[in-house]
């Protein structure tokens, strides 16, 4: 019975959530039922030992609403460069994970925000991107800098 | 008979705080489950900027529900007295 009513609850809480959420929730629910305990040993301990520090990193309600706020970031970037860059997306090989020596963004990021620089304006760059995750676009003032320089 | 009046008050305070915390697990439920999709998902799918939005809108909708949830929480740590705010286990 209590079961049953868990059960219940749980859908209930599924319902509410916008439907590209509850296909990911679904996906994840069915990927935990098939779940293969077998397969190589040391890519299994990498997957576990990636999944307990993602775990560590975001115990609480607060840490885990921040890593969905800060992977929407990363979405609206690949979503942006599928939208500006058709061509660009579909020929690169560029990796979805953070890897190297940036914590922050993933190769096909800093592919998109290279490509930004390039044909729309240019970006900073001065400030190191592999070590921020900025919440807005920093713009390099061109001619005059009105923040910095010195004028009477 | 004044004192009984005013336990019996906290009292009736307490139940009724703990009732609505019964309820909050929802919200906490959702979001949980929503990071650890999120975390695992397969790296070929992706989201557009409509549903990107949708789920922004729904984070904004339980920012309020955590913000009560966090205002019942005080709530409870004032009514029981023995209650120790900072060891609340839900990493408010």
């Amino acid at each position: 019975m209590a079961f049953a009513s868990s059960k219940t609850s749980n859908a209930q809480n599924v319902f509410r959530l916008p439907l590209v959420a509850r296909k990911l929730v679904e996906k994840d629910r069915e990927r935990r039922s098939k779940a293969n305990i077998g397969g190589e040993f040391r890519g299994q301990l990498e997957k576990t030992l990636r999944y307990l520090r993602w775990k560590s990193e975001c115990n609480t309600l607060l840490d885990a609403a921040g890593y969905i706020a800060a992977e929407l970031e990363r979405e609206k970037l690949y979503a942006l460069y599928q939208k500006l860059f058709p061509k660009e997306w579909k020929n690169s090989g560029a990796s979805f994970e953070r890897k190297g020596y940036s914590e922050y963004h993933t190769e096909r990021e800093f592919e998109f925000i290279e490509l930004v620089s390039d044909r729309y304006f240019p970006l900073c760059t001065w400030l190191d991107w592999s070590d921020f995750r900025f919440d807005h676009i920093p713009i390099e003032p061109v001619n005059f800098d009105l923040c910095c320089g010195e004028y009477e | 008979m004044k004192d009984n009046r005013k336990k019996n008050r906290q009292n009736d305070t307490g139940g009724e705080v703990l009732r609505r915390l019964v309820k909050a697990p929802e919200t906490v439920n959702q979001i949980y489950e929503l990071a650890e999709s999120l975390f695992w998902r397969e790296a070929n799918l992706r989201m557009t900027l409509a549903d990107i939005e949708q789920v922004n809108k729904y984070l904004r909708q339980t920012e309020s529900e955590v913000e009560a949830m966090k205002k019942q929480l005080r709530e409870l740590a004032l009514i029981e007295g023995s209650f120790y705010a900072e060891r609340i286990p839900t990493g408010f």
